[in-house]
Parts: structure tokens; sequence; C-alpha cells
């Protein structure tokens, strides 16, 4: 029996959730889910917010895929879906916290090489010890490549804040893995 | 050029990055996924459908017991009539208007020494001689003309009866001579039927029928877990249309969340301000939500009854179940401080009363004075409440009857 292109099942899979078969949706859940997953981590602060995130995303996904238009790629507007969702998510439960607009961006040296030296989840524990405000811009501009006029749009700030917030982020991540290099390095 | 780097390998890390999910995720959510057309339709247009058929059904009934009655009735009254309709299979019903004049001669003092009783007696004799004649006339279609125009005046016959068309000269059928009112009045006492006879007559006429009664108990069951049991009470207004009223105490199966956020997506409602008389004053998270609902509530209803058989008959029923009081009893586990604290607290929810309407179709077996109903029944619930979304749920509904005479 011949075997289907992954293109020609996705299209078939996205063709059923249009009709709303629930078939459809949990196959799209099995091959998209961890994926998902990955995407919602960067911008939760834990496992169980992630999940929160990954499945507002997925309602999203089944709700609006009739306006998904074939001739795309699918795999990208599901990341974008996955994404607005979990800034959605942000909006909705950290709305209290304000964007501090800092004066000043902090600079320091650091070696980029130490990175190699970490695991991604070493990295995401240490993104997920970012306050909630800093981690959406860190992800949104170094993870997800969006560019501060987007992040602006998205956060309703300013791109100067959105500036100033990547940068603090950054120093404070930089310096959370230098520390955790040399503590290693002790050991 | 250096954050350049630092952006670039961190991007590089997460490229790839796809961690596990949980296994019951998915359980989760497809239960707020969107469903198929069909389920949609089912849940918009099952009431209505229901509806429109029982009404269908209710209609063919009745006309057809209707006509049946009718039919009866006519081959009673009107036999050569409806032996003329079954022989053409057309009905052919005719309506005069006939004036029924009764003269009344009163006796003068000379005869007021009769015995009353043997007057009474003659009186009444020829008054029935008389209609008996109309009846046998009416019958020979000889309606609208003078039925009786000779009467027989004695001293002997204090009453008569005539019967003429409405074009008759009235005046001709008046007492020639007539009675002062005062006379009236003394006189026709004594020709009046004993009064012990009168009074018979008026309490066999106003006699109070107390309604088919029977009492009963009510169990209901759905398919989500909830039971009601009570007592119920149903009284005949005619043959086969009764009204039921009774008392029943539903409880619905506990419902767990296992957060606010799940309770809020299940239900639309925001469980901190829902419960927040409950809950405690400050505390960092809620989890392992548990919820039992139990109310009492007041059955209403229309039933109407069709024989299908000896002992079994179809039974319809419409109605509603008004809420008159709700407890809900709520068990939280809260988090303050990474110190875990279990609460249990009753809720009393608003009354709801009027919320939702009751559509049911069964069959009911009846022996001897005892009767058992099992009727599936569809409960639309029109207006939300605190603890029921719109929308409608089937429910098994089994009731045990007694009559009482």
């Amino acid at each position: 029996m011949k075997k289907k292109s992954p293109q020609k099942e996705i299209s078939e899979i996205v063709a059923g959730c249009k009709a709303n078969s629930q078939s459809a949706q949990r196959k799209l859940f099995e091959i998209f889910s961890r994926k998902a997953m990955g995407i919602c981590s960067k911008y939760a602060a834990s496992e169980y917010e992630a999940e929160e995130m990954m499945m507002d995303g997925f309602l999203k996904v089944y709700k609006n895929i009739g306006q998904y238009n074939d001739q795309y790629d699918f795999g990208g507007w599901f990341h974008r879906i996955m994404v607005n969702a979990s800034i959605d998510y942000f909006r909705k439960h950290h709305s209290r916290l304000e964007f501090v607009e800092i004066k000043v961006a902090e600079t320091s040296a650091f070696d980029d090489s130490k990175i190699d030296l970490l695991s991604v989840e070493e990295i995401l524990e240490f993104v997920r010890k970012l306050s909630p405000v800093y981690r959406a811009v860190f992800s949104l501009h170094v993870i997800d490549g969006y560019n501060f006029k987007e992040i602006g749009e998205m956060l309703h700030i300013a791109e100067s804040a959105v500036r100033s917030n990547l940068s603090k982020a950054k120093h404070r991540l930089q310096g959370w893995i230098e520390e955790y290099i040399s503590q290693q390095e002790k050991i | 050029m250096s954050e350049d780097l630092f952006n670039k390998k961190i991007k590089e890390k997460f490229k790839d990055y796809m961690p596990p999910v949980r296994d019951d995720v998915w359980d989760k959510l497809k239960k707020n996924t969107p469903k198929p057309v069909f389920w949609t339709w089912w849940h918009q247009y099952a009431l209505p459908l229901y509806a429109l058929l029982s009404t269908g059904a209710i209609v063919f009934l009745l006309s057809k017991n209707y006509f049946t009655q009718e039919k009866e009735q006519l081959a009673e009254n009107q036999p050569s009539v409806v032996a003329t309709a079954n022989r053409d299979s057309i009905f052919i019903y005719k309506k005069d208007t006939v004036y029924i004049e009764k003269i009344t001669y009163i006796t003068t003092g000379k005869d007021r020494n009769h015995d009353e009783t043997a007057n009474w007696k003659k009186m009444y004799l020829t008054v029935n001689e008389k209609f008996q004649r109309i009846e046998n006339q009416i019958n020979s279609n000889t309606v609208g003309k003078t039925l009786t125009n000779e009467t027989e005046k004695s001293e002997n016959q204090p009453s008569e009866i005539k019967i003429a068309s409405s074009d008759q000269n009235l005046a001709e059928t008046q007492p020639k001579e007539p009675v002062k009112e005062e006379e009236f009045k003394e006189l026709i006492l004594p020709d009046a039927p004993p009064k012990s006879r009168q009074d018979s007559i008026i309490n066999q006429k106003k006699k109070f029928q107390w309604p088919y009664t029977r009492f009963g108990i009510a169990q209901e069951f759905d398919l989500k877990g909830g039971q009601s049991i009570g007592a119920m009470i149903e009284m005949f207004l005619f043959k086969n249309l009764s009204v039921g009223l009774g008392g029943l105490v539903t409880r619905y199966k506990e419902v767990e969340y296992e957060n606010p956020r799940d309770f809020n997506l299940s239900t639309g409602k925001v469980f901190e301000t829902l419960f927040a008389g409950g809950l405690p004053a400050s505390y960092d998270q809620i989890s392992d939500i548990k919820i039992k609902t139990t109310f009492f509530e007041l059955p209403v209803g229309v039933n109407l009854y069709f024989p299908l058989h000896k002992n079994l008959k179809l039974k319809m029923h419409y109605g509603s179940h008004f809420d008159i009081k709700t407890f809900q009893s709520v068990k939280v586990e809260t988090y303050k401080d990474e110190e875990e604290t279990y609460t249990v607290f009753q809720n009393q929810r608003e009354k709801s009363g009027f919320h939702n309407l009751v559509f049911g179709t069964g069959i009911q077996y009846e022996k001897n004075r005892f009767a058992l109903q099992i009727t599936p029944t569809y409960i639309y619930n029109f207006k939300e409440v605190d603890y029921l979304k719109t929308g409608g749920k089937f429910r098994l509904n089994t009731q045990l009857y007694y009559r009482i005479k």
C-alpha cells in the first residue's frame, strides 16, 4: 500500500478539521501537540501554563481553520496562531504588570560560546525565571524572530520600551548563565 | 555583532525543541472543540422536531377521537341520518329553531281542596306525553309546522304545551284571562311538587364530584448520573387529560475541575466570583474543585393518555420543573505561601424558578388500582442559571401511581 505524502496527509486532516470531524482534530493534535508545546513553553512560567496556552492555541486553530488558505504552509500558520494564543494568555493573566521603559540599557561582555555548553532545557529554565514581561519580549524577538515594531503592536507598547526590556532580559539571562557555568566548573 | 551571535545560538537551541505532552491534555481539550454539523443540528433542532411530531400525533389522535365520538352520538340521536350517511359516506346535519311554549293554568279556590299529589302526578304524566309526541314529530321531519294546535281545556288538565314555528303568532298561545301577580303567588304554591323532592333534584344536580385522583412516587435518571426522587399527585380533568404536581429532590453527580480555569471554560462562569463567599480571604492558587449540586424542584405538567391496548396507554407529558431551592456543596484546595488548605462550604444559589420546559412520551401499564409509567423526557433549559447552561438533555422518568377510589 502506497504511503501518503506528509503534505497530502496534512491537507486531508485540515479538510477534516474544517468539517469539525473529531477524529481529524485528534490527528492534528497528535501531529502538532509537541511542536505547539515547544512554542508555548518559552512564554510560560511553568509547564502547567504552557499546557493552558497550548490548549487555547488548539481551540483557536480548530475554530479558525476555515480561514486557512491551503496554498500556504500550514506549519507557519499554525506557529503564528500558537504565538498569538500565548500572547493573549499573557495579556489576560499578566495585565497588571507594567512595561518599564529603562533609560539606559545595560551592556556587558558575554562569551556566547558558553551557550553551547547548555541544553535547551537548562536555557528554558533561565527563560522561565525571567519576569513575564521580559520573557515575552525576549521569546518574541530572539526565538520567534519578531521585530520591535511587531512586538510593540502585539503587546501594545512603544518600540523603545521593547528595546529596553529586551536588553534588560538578555543582561539578566547572560548573568545567570555565567553564574551557572562557573558553579558547574567548580564542581 | 556579539548580540546577533547570542540571538542566533539561542534560536538554534530552540529550533527543534518539542517537549512531550501529557496524555490527558487531549481529553480536556476535546470537551471544548467545535462539534460536527449534525451534532450542532441535533442540539439546535431536536426540540422543535420533537414538538412538531408530538403535536402532529396529538392532533391526529384527538381529531380521530372527536369524530368517533360525534359519529356515536349521531347514531344514538338520529339513526336515520346515520343510516343515510353510511350509504353515501356523507354526514348531513340540519338544525331548526323550535320554540317550546308552556302554558300553565292555575286552579282557583274551589280546586284547592283537591289532593295535591294526585294533581301533580296527573300534570307530570300529561307533560311527559306531550314531550313524547313532540319528539316523534321531530323524528318524522315535521319540524317547522305547527305541531299542536288543539288544546284540550278542562278543569282536570292544569298544564298544556304548545310547539309553534318562529313565524306563528305567539299571541294565540297566550292565556285569555291573565292572572294577576298576587293571585299567581298565592295559587301556585299548592301545585308545586313536595319540597323534599325539589331539594333532592337540586342536590342531584349540584353534587360536586371530586376528580379521579391518584398518588405516586417518581424517580428520574439522566445520562450523566443525575438522579431525582419524590412524590406526585395526578388529577384527571377529563377521562384522558390530567394535571400532575409533585416535589422532587434532584442531585447531580459530583463534578470535578482541576482548577478555576477548567471550571470557567466548562461553565462559562468565573469561579472566584461565583463562590467568593466561601473561599478563604487570601490565597495564591486554587486547585481540585469538587462541586455537588442538589435542588428541590416542583414538577408541574399536563398529561394526555391514548389507549393502546387492554392495560396499556400512550402517555404524553408537557410541563416544567420549577426550582424552589438549590444548594451546592463545594470542596476546594487552596494554597497560600506553599501551605495547602482544604476548604468545604455550602453555597445556596439564587432561586431560578421557571427556566425549563419538559416534554415526554412514554407508556403506562395499569392493573387494578396501580399504574406504572415509564417516560423518556427531554428537558430544555431555555434560561441559563448558575449551575446549568442553556440546552437540552434527556431523562428517564419512572412513576408508580395508586388510585385512591
